[in-house]
């Protein structure tokens, strides 16, 4: 009964000290700090572009074509001169957008068909899985460039058709949970005090499965970076837009290897490794935080 | 009488089919099913403090949950102040205006409280989803006055803390509190002390009393401890293997036990004197509770019973009166 009431910010539960003890488990893995620092630099590339970037990365003839690393132009230029460092900076854009959308949506729906599935039971959970079933026997990738191809090229024609074949998973997971939860005693509590199938979906399982879905979503984030990167490099990507993967498509097409500038494939290649690392790395620390079962003695 | 009655229970049956395999089935013919309640009648009467007592899995959480709507019956009735309620889905207890006056107090306090809700959330609930308030400043007043009803005083210090924040004893406070909320007639307690330290159980259970006579609440309390049946109690029903074996004032059922397994679970009540205790000539049953699936025929305590005759095996025991107000049900106490 001790503790300072009177700042309810600093006391145990509030949400600065919740913030406290997440970091504190979370910065004692190494890899998770890691991750965190390579995400901040790409984070940092994505928002900062307009300044960092030495160049306009849609402007052409900056320099000459496929000119090779150079003071002027640190990663060489491409095959209609223009700038490629660039390009690789405003590429963060496009990858973190697809990414973080891509995964939201996914969660989304994952969340909403998993809970409805979970809760409500009988015929409507039999429905909702088979439908499940059917996304997760779908081959992915055809399926996404069919469905690119239909839907036409355009970055939030990607996202959607990321998360239609991602939220599978999602969707299994949150029902393996609803179901435990609902048999919890609060839940039962909470319908002898009158409470709707609806208001008990929203109030006591959402919150109590958004942790776990959340340390999954940094996961369908790498997911999504990596799918939109192979889309654009079969090129359905949105040609309009500039992004590591749609560099790769024109780099491959326009013979960058046997150019004298091999960068103009390496740099973004190594920037979507770079980037899914980070969020792998994320991932790994915060599976560890949210199951404690995992955590080693340190 | 009947004016006096507010929740009539009628032959009510609780049964649990059993998941067998396919086999299995065609082997023995018939389904099986776990007679969690079978066969039982009772009435409350209003302003009553109303024990049922067993051992875990004699179903007396099952008959609780009957009677607040979380489980149907599989037949018999629920009257409550005359009407019948059994049947009525839960769902539609709310636009019946059931729910109101009908809630539950659970035993476990660290299951029963959302860990992600404040205690303010918590006690929010009940009273948003019926929609008994019309202002933020009206449900903040009611939650404080029930929160200082309950003795977390002062209320401020306690709505805005997480479960996980408060000890055991708090905790069940706060579930006492959202069974009261909504200010209900009848309240089915369930074990709303078991997970708690004995000294601090009286103090819970004077809330209930509490309640009772500022509000003339009636409430069901369910328990497996004889003590603090006896100590809030008005009247008992001894529950084995889903059937009442004995039922009447709390005070004499204790003190003048005539039913074999009311004798055990009497016998069993701890003593604080070793001397007496070692003195005392206990009355014990062999083994343990057997499962409710497939009860023995007969009088379902016989296998445990070391009074046990041969009738015992093979009929029923009627109910008889022993007292007043007093019933058992035992051959040995039936005139034949």
């Amino acid at each position: 009964m001790s503790g300072d009431v009177s700042r309810p910010g600093l006391r145990k539960g509030g949400i600065i000290e919740k913030t406290k003890e997440f970091w504190r488990v979370y910065s004692r893995i190494r890899v998770g700090k890691i991750g965190l620092v390579l995400l901040l630099i790409y984070v940092v590339m994505a928002v900062f572009a307009p300044w960092i970037a030495p160049y306009n990365p849609r402007a052409i003839l900056v320099g000459k074509h496929f000119e090779p690393p150079s003071w002027k132009h640190p990663l060489g230029t491409d095959e209609m001169g223009r700038d490629i460092l660039s390009e690789v900076i405003y590429g963060a854009r496009t990858s973190l957008l697809v990414g973080i959308l891509a995964a939201l949506l996914t969660m989304v729906i994952g969340t909403a068909i998993g809970i409805a599935s979970g809760y409500i039971g009988g015929i409507t959970d039999d429905l909702l899985m088979r439908l499940t079933d059917l996304f997760l026997v779908i081959p992915g990738l055809p399926f996404i460039i069919v469905l690119s191809v239909i839907l036409g090229a355009s970055i939030w024609n990607i996202i959607l058709v990321i998360a239609l074949i991602a939220w599978p998973g999602t969707a299994r997971l949150v029902r393996s949970e609803t179901l435990s939860l609902k048999e919890r005693m609060f839940v039962h509590a909470s319908r002898v005090a009158g409470a709707s199938d609806f208001y008990i979906m929203v109030h006591h399982i959402l919150p109590n499965v958004l942790p776990i879905v959340s340390a999954t979503m940094v996961l369908n984030v790498t997911r999504a970076i990596i799918l939109e990167a192979g889309l654009s490099f079969l090129g359905l990507g949105d040609p309009t837009a500039i992004s590591w993967g749609t560099m790769l498509y024109f780099a491959d097409k326009e013979g960058a290897m046997l150019s004298p500038n091999p960068y103009y494939i390496i740099a973004p290649g190594v920037a979507l490794m770079g980037i899914g690392l980070a969020f792998v790395f994320i991932s790994y620390a915060l599976d560890e935080v949210v199951n404690p079962k995992l955590r080693q003695r340190r | 009488m009947s004016g006096n009655i507010l929740v009539k229970a009628v032959h009510l049956k609780k049964y649990y089919p059993v998941r067998t395999s396919f086999l299995e089935s065609i082997l023995r013919g018939e389904r099986i099913f776990v007679k969690a309640v079978d066969d039982v009648s009772f009435e409350i009467k209003r302003k009553e403090i109303f024990v049922i007592a067993g051992e875990t899995g004699s179903g007396k959480t099952t008959t609780g949950k009957l009677l607040v709507g979380l489980e149907e019956p599989t037949s018999g009735e629920i009257y409550y102040n005359g009407e019948k309620i059994s049947g009525i889905p839960i769902k539609k207890w709310k636009k019946h205006g059931l729910r109101k006056k009908i809630q539950m107090i659970f035993q476990d306090p660290y299951e029963s409280l959302n860990p992600r809700q404040y205690v303010f959330d918590i006690l929010a609930e009940p009273l948003i989803v019926n929609k008994v308030v019309s202002s933020r400043e009206e449900l903040y007043d009611r939650i404080m006055r029930k929160l200082e009803e309950v003795k977390l005083i002062p209320p401020e210090e306690f709505a805005f803390r997480y479960p996980h924040e408060l000890s055991g004893g708090q905790r069940q406070r706060v579930v006492v509190a959202r069974g009261m909320i909504l200010e209900p007639e009848f309240v089915v307690a369930d074990e709303p002390v078991s997970m708690l330290d004995a000294s601090i159980r009286a103090n819970v259970l004077d809330l209930l009393e509490e309640f009772r006579s500022k509000y003339g609440v009636t409430f069901l309390y369910i328990t497996h401890d004889l003590a603090t049946a006896r100590y809030v109690g008005d009247r008992i029903a001894i529950m084995y293997l889903g059937k009442f074996v004995e039922t009447g004032p709390v005070d004499e059922v204790i003190q003048n036990p005539q039913h074999p397994y009311t004798k055990a679970l009497v016998s069993a009540i701890p003593v604080p004197d070793p001397e007496y205790a070692r003195k005392k000539k206990r009355f014990e049953l062999y083994g343990e509770i057997p499962t409710p699936i497939n009860p023995p025929k007969g009088c379902r305590l016989h296998p445990r019973c070391p009074l046990a005759m041969d009738i015992c095996s093979r009929e029923e025991p009627p109910m008889v009166k022993v007292g007043p107000d007093h019933y058992a049900s035992c051959w040995l106490l039936a005139k034949r």
